[in-house]
């Protein structure tokens, strides 16, 4: 995952206010090889002005009790510098439900420098770039071996613009959802569509469908993988295209992750 | 089109409260030198060198 931001010529770099102990056996344990600095006391972390003051806030949002010893973490923040070291971007989650958030938004960034993701509670997630944003989640906490749970994606696109449908001419962008998983093994089967709204453009033959604010897309997901697995990462890509009454924006994506839980085997 | 798009950036950079919080876009980012999971000290701005940087800050390895 960082392999595409060292390519890309960035330098990267992890803060947490961890042990070093804890980090190298983490770092170990995940195969890390860029530094993970620990600010241990959080003395950077306060200089910064980053702390989360919010903790036991954020937290209630998930009904999780805070512990004393969580005092300390960061605001969930990314910071892209230049080669001066000057910020140039800022990226702000909104929550840190998601473990291994950090990992999946050095992806991110790398794949698509413009997205502005929030990494995801375990079992819903949000995302969105400029005009479209998305929440994903599993019609069940847990997942079982060989299980076919629904997945529900939820796409908002702005007011005063549409997405096109699924359908479209050749050439166009229409709004696909693929699904990836970690461990392998689950596949996504065909999504059931909410009905689209017929749209012809001045001057042209073709024929559009398309979709405006809000709507809910359905797709099962079989979890083909074998008991034991853990937790299985599902990373959802949304693909579309954007246009207003008189623009269109170049086709794009965006990305949701979650991670749902393996049910305890009796 | 550049409407649309400068619309996309404010987005990208206005939306949450924490957006205003610890240093800015334009900033140097100011030099942090920690050690890393190895022990080693790391001065942050001299590891970079030259290249950009993506710093992300995470909440724990722990929990």
């Amino acid at each position: 995952m960082h392999q595409d931001l060292e390519r890309a010529g960035y330098a990267v770099f992890a803060i947490t206010y961890d042990r070093q102990v804890d980090l190298k056996a983490f770092a170990d344990k995940q195969g890390i090889d860029y530094p993970i600095l620990s600010d241990e006391g959080s003395r950077v972390i306060r200089e910064l002005g980053i702390l989360d003051e919010d903790l036991e806030v954020h937290h209630a949002r998930f009904a999780v009790p805070t512990r004393p010893e969580q005092h300390g973490v960061a605001y969930p923040m990314t910071f892209v510098l230049d080669e001066k070291g000057r910020i140039e971007r800022k990226i702000v989650e909104e929550n840190y439900r998601s473990r291994y958030g950090g990992r999946w938004l050095l992806e991110e960034l790398g794949r698509a420098p413009a997205v502005r993701a929030t990494s995801g509670t375990e079992t819903s997630t949000t995302a969105s770039q400029g005009i479209v944003s998305a929440r994903a989640w599993l019609d069940s906490p847990t997942y079982f071996a060989y299980q076919r749970l629904g997945l529900h994606v939820e796409v908002t696109v702005q007011p005063g613009w549409h997405a096109y449908g699924p359908e479209v001419p050749p050439g166009y962008t229409g709004l696909r959802i693929e699904v990836q998983s970690a461990p392998s093994g689950v596949r996504s089967g065909r999504p059931r569509w909410p009905d689209a709204r017929p749209f012809r453009i001045a001057g042209l033959d073709e024929l559009f469908s398309v979709y405006e604010g809000t709507v809910e897309i359905t797709a099962p997901v079989d979890f083909v993988v074998n008991r034991g697995s853990g937790p299985v990462r599902l990373e959802i890509s949304l693909g579309f295209q954007v246009c207003s009454d008189t623009e269109c924006l170049p086709p794009t994506s965006l990305s949701l992750s979650l991670t749902a839980p393996e049910a305890a085997v009796p | 089109m550049a409407t649309a798009r400068a619309r996309l950036g404010n987005d990208v950079t206005t939306e949450t409260d924490y957006q205003e919080r610890g240093p800015k876009i334009g900033e140097m980012f100011p030099n942090v030198r920690l050690p890393d999971q190895r022990g080693e000290l790391v001065d942050l701005h001299r590891r970079r060198g030259r290249r950009r940087a993506v710093v992300v800050f995470n909440r724990s390895a722990v929990w």
